[in-house]
């Protein structure tokens, strides 16, 4: 079976940060990994038909992020009730009290961001993905990558001066 | 290091920081080990500081069990107990547990060891409807008086515990729990 190296690779290495990536995208575990779950089976299908998938990580991350972007939809209406994005995170960063203030300045910034915004700002930070790639993946220019990354650093930037009275300049 | 340079780095690290944890929460062997070493005395760890915010009062105590007890016929390791009880003239306070980073923050936390957690949650006012943000399990608690028990399963990382109605969690009604 072609592929089956690449799917453990893709398991041990891409899996685990791809749906922690989505969970930041859409606050949402299940969501998570229900998208990379049918990410997965997609890409296998394509194999065993014979596709050829070039950049296998690649191809699932981009599946995953356009089907996470469904299951945001749909909860979209209980979101809205609830009013603000639930965001889990790790605590096993050795950490002090100020490095537990900017994590809660991300997730407050995190959560005023958009849906779309979200994705960009998790693959450029978290990802580590290029504006290039970022924009092939999400099929949008360039440009919208980085208005959309000055927009979110200009919101993180607001939240960090609210929170300690200091203005903190962005550069364009 | 601009300006820039430094919200991009709080983005880096605070995403990090803020990514779920995407391992297992126990393994079969921590389940057997625990299971070997049954035991259920409880620790009062601590019950600490006030916080008296709005108009109202819940009282946290952090209780442990140690080292292991049994849920649902699984061995496991033990539940964090967190005891929220509100004050007798409707007011919410939170008094917050020794294990806190911090007690001059706004709004509190409390530290938390992954797991199981079990809220007791006692209302002795209507008036205030609590709920763990992000956290599907702990149905939102609100009145009439009387007592509920929340049991959950919280991975590492920061849930916010706050009064739904509006105005309540942005007085201060709310404390983060950091899961660890």
């Amino acid at each position: 079976m072609p592929g089956d190296r690449r799917f453990d690779d893709f398991y041990a290495f891409d899996h685990p940060k791809l749906v922690a990536a989505l969970r930041l995208t859409t606050g949402d575990d299940d969501t998570a990994r229900e998208a990379v779950d049918e990410a997965c089976a997609r890409a296998w299908e394509r194999l065993q038909r014979g596709d050829e998938i070039e950049v296998l990580a690649a191809w699932i991350r981009v599946v995953a992020i356009n089907g996470a972007r469904g299951g945001f939809r749909r909860r979209a209406v209980e979101r809205r009730a609830q009013s603000r994005l639930a965001i889990r995170a790790i605590a096993d960063v050795p950490e002090s009290t100020a490095s537990l203030a900017e994590a809660l300045d991300v997730r407050a910034a995190l959560s005023q961001l958009a849906g779309r915004q979200r994705e960009i700002v998790v693959s450029f930070y978290f990802l580590d993905l290029s504006v290039e790639t970022i924009a092939r993946d999400l099929r949008i220019p360039e440009g919208t990558v980085k208005a959309t990354l000055h927009r979110a650093r200009r919101v993180l930037a607001d939240a960090l001066a609210e929170r300690t009275n200091e203005p903190h300049e962005v550069q364009p | 290091m601009t300006e820039t340079d430094e919200v991009d780095r709080i983005w880096r690290e605070g995403l990090k920081r803020l990514a779920p944890d995407t391992t297992p929460m126990v393994d079969a062997e921590a389940l057997v080990d625990a299971g070997s070493r049954r035991s259920r005395a409880r620790v009062t760890i601590a019950a600490a500081a006030i916080l008296v915010v709005c108009s109202g009062a819940v009282a946290v105590v952090l209780t442990r069990h140690d080292p292991a007890t049994v849920v649902r016929g699984i061995d496991r390791p033990p539940p964090v107990v967190v005891d929220l009880v509100d004050a007798p003239n409707g007011a919410l306070t939170i008094a917050v547990p020794g294990k806190v980073s911090g007690h001059q923050r706004q709004p509190p936390q409390i530290v938390l060891r992954a797991g199981l957690v079990e809220f007791h949650i006692e209302l002795r006012s209507t008036g205030h409807e609590l709920r763990l943000e992000g956290v599907a399990g702990f149905a939102p608690v609100h009145g009439p008086p009387g007592v509920a028990t929340r049991i959950v399963q919280l991975h590492p990382g920061i849930y916010r515990l706050y009064c739904m109605l509006p105005g309540h969690a942005e007085a201060g009604e709310q404390i983060f729990l950091d899961v660890r």
